[in-house]
């Protein structure tokens, strides 16, 4: 198989995953260009395939760092109050409560929900794609869990 | 392992995802700006996140509205020739170059000409118009959040104007046909609870450095463009979602589509307005009739050559795409080594802002790409090339030779036979060919002629376009008033068309040659005696 089949194949095979966990993270309006500005990483990479083992773990770890970037940087333009990166939610999925609970949560905390529970991610790959100990991926998910919880109740 | 909370969050993450529909069709690279496509490919670490971010957005909303009030109509049949282009040639155009950087340079057969000008200071250059006459340049800068408009000489690079505030997007300017002045989208106010700050557009008179509003703030306006249609802007939401253009006092609505480019007949180039300025399908307007070219995905008009639209489509992960010609069958060929973010017109070729090292031009005649590597600039560049006829001069450097004189040197170009002011004072007279509207003799672009008259203060009096009979306005325009009076002339016709757009015109045929006569200071007695004053060239 080509490098151009495989990319395509991969890109078939682990798009929809990858945008919706983009989605629950940053949200519909910008999930798509996560998931591009994540195959873009991959493919500077010339011998992807060859020196990434887990490809679709690689690109998972990856978009959530992208989406994680995004989250702070909105952040900081909110707090500017240059508001062009908020955008008004149109999904009717983004109406549900636990859609609503999520984009509450710190942009750690919500990625790290989404990686844990949408994309069955491991401590270890979770650790590893916010940049902590994966020992203290539970707490943080635990943490998590209860502001969502509370959030609903 | 996962525990029993665990395992009810398991399931409701998932449920919540599954209702997330995902978008078909998306295999591109990222869109939301022209330097968003390129900085994509280019890997390049400036990310303008908030333009991004709206396109994106309005990606997403796009749906069947935009088709609202539209015929339906057949899609062409489709015909995929994929085949490299072949190695032409680049054309022989002095060019100005804008960077990423904010660095302006001249550029002369893929060398850089003197010292680069600091237009944008560290912001990047996101595009450059060219005035009609070329004598100046409109140059849009912008960071992640904020833009400017500054236009320079073009002959010197120096700032004539400027800057003024506008949003950090590549659509946000244009010309003004009599270049007096620019229309712009300036940011509006920015409501806390809103989901995008508002825009409004500005027309700024350059005579008198002012600007005002013509149009008030509202969210996701796009796509400022002035064609022979007039003053257009395109809106992304409903119920207005589409292009609406401006008479002078108030805009009217023209498509469901954005209008992206038209030339001089008013053919047109649209893209769904759903998209904002990010592409899309491109639609073909005609005779007041709308054609979608575009079977599916995400095309950019770049210009019309008769009863051809070229348009481009960007190669997934690559820097690279194919140019679309569409001519009741769609004919695609790749083009390596670059994208072709936008495009510029000159006589029968396309110049390309790219993203590549090398500079894109589309032969029309050829159906070709032509490239040429920039000497010590690096990837993404704006581009606009300079008429030859036009290159190296400004206005105080004019030869004071006789009007007659100049029209003389620009007539073997000319398809027609030119007709000379009567009582214009040479140093007051400005002569530039360019190509423009359509010659019905030849199927191809017409090369007009252009006279400009302005007062002691170089203000513009009245403006002066010749080209070969058939070429530009018809006689069945709904508002003109025919068999005008032109003296012992043939009979004219006359049109009270808005100062925004150029003023009242008085046009008629001469023998093989469209006259038009212009002003926006002028009254229709006054056309009407330089009309009747002008001679055939002896």
């Amino acid at each position: 198989m080509s490098v151009e089949a495989r990319w395509a194949t991969l890109y078939e095979d682990s798009r929809p995953l990858l945008y919706r966990a983009a989605a629950l993270m940053v949200g519909t309006a910008e999930a798509e260009e996560v998931v591009q500005e994540t195959f873009e990483r991959a493919m500077r990479s010339r011998n992807f395939f060859d020196e990434v083992r887990e490809p679709v773990a690689w690109l998972r770890t990856v978009c959530a760092r992208q989406a994680l970037g995004r989250l702070r940087r909105r952040r900081v333009w909110e707090r500017i109050r240059v508001r062009l990166t908020v955008v008004e939610s149109t999904e009717p999925w983004e109406q549900a409560e636990l859609a609503i609970a999520l984009r509450k949560l710190p942009a750690r905390d919500r990625v790290a929900l989404v990686l844990r529970y949408y994309q069955d991610a491991s401590y270890e790959e979770i650790g590893d794609a916010l940049g902590i100990a994966p020992v203290s991926v539970g707490p943080l998910l635990s943490r998590a869990r209860a502001k969502v919880r509370e959030a609903l109740a | 392992m996962k525990n029993v909370e665990d395992r009810e969050f398991d399931r409701e993450m998932k449920a919540l995802a599954s209702q997330i529909s995902i978008p078909a069709g998306s295999l591109h690279g990222r869109s939301g700006t022209t330097l968003g496509r390129a900085l994509t490919i280019a890997g390049a670490a400036v990310v303008l996140v908030a333009a991004i971010a709206v396109g994106a957005a309005i990606n997403n909303a796009r749906s069947a509205k935009d088709n609202a009030g539209v015929a339906p109509t057949p899609t062409p049949a489709v015909t995929v020739t994929a085949s490299p282009s072949g190695a032409i040639p680049f054309p022989d155009y002095a060019l100005i170059a804008g960077t990423i950087n904010g660095l302006v340079y001249k550029v002369e057969a893929g060398q850089i000409r003197g010292s680069p000008v600091d237009v944008c200071h560290g912001q990047a250059v996101l595009a450059m118009h060219l005035s009609s006459s070329a004598r100046s340049i409109l140059v849009i800068c912008g960071g992640t959040t904020e833009g400017q408009a500054v236009v320079l000489d073009t002959a010197t690079l120096a700032q004539r104007w400027g800057p003024v505030a506008v949003i950090p997007r590549m659509d946000v300017g244009a010309w003004a046909p009599d270049e007096r002045s620019i229309a712009l989208l300036q940011q509006g106010v920015c409501e806390p609870q809103a989901p995008v700050c508002s825009v409004h557009v500005l027309l700024w008179d350059l005579a008198s450095r002012s600007t005002r509003v013509i149009r008030p703030d509202e969210p996701l306006t796009f796509n400022v463009r002035w064609t022979v249609l007039g003053l257009s802007i395109s809106l992304t939401q409903s119920p207005q979602s589409g292009t609406l253009i401006w008479d002078g006092q108030s805009w009217n609505r023209y498509s469901p589509h954005a209008l992206w480019l038209a030339d001089a007949s008013g053919r047109a180039l649209l893209v769904e307005a759903g998209t904002g300025n990010s592409g899309g399908r491109v639609w073909e307007r005609s005779g007041g009739q709308e054609l979608a070219l575009t079977p599916s995905g995400t095309e950019y008009p770049l210009g019309i050559d008769g009863d051809r639209a070229i348009v481009w489509r960007d190669t997934p992960f690559t820097n690279s795409g194919v140019v679309v010609v569409y001519r009741g069958q769609r004919e695609e060929r790749e083009v390596p080594g670059g994208l072709c973010l936008a495009a510029q017109q000159i006589d029968r070729w396309l110049v390309c802002t790219t993203s590549g090292s090398a500079a894109l031009a589309y032969s029309l005649d050829a159906n070709a790409f032509a490239q040429q590597p920039i000497t010590g600039l690096a990837r993404f560049y704006v581009l606009v090339a300079l008429p030859k006829s036009g290159q190296g001069s400004t206005p105080t450097a004019t030869p004071p030779v006789s009007v007659e004189a100049r029209i003389r040197a620009e007539a073997p170009s000319l398809s027609f036979r030119p007709l000379v002011p009567g009582d214009a004072s040479a140093d007051r007279v400005a002569v530039t060919s360019r190509s423009g509207g359509r010659d019905p003799r030849t199927g191809g672009d017409a090369r007009l002629l252009q006279i400009e008259l302005t007062d002691q203060v170089g203000a513009l009096l009245a403006l002066i376009i010749e080209g070969p009979a058939g070429c530009c306005l018809d006689y069945a325009r709904p508002d003109a008033i025919p068999n005008v009076s032109i003296g012992a002339r043939p009979i004219g016709h006359y049109d009270n068309v808005a100062v925004a757009f150029g003023g009242p015109i008085v046009w008629w045929v001469d023998g093989d040659a469209y006259v038009a006569v212009s002003s926006p200071v002028l009254g229709q007695d006054e056309l009407l005696r330089i009309a009747a004053s002008m001679r055939a060239l002896p």
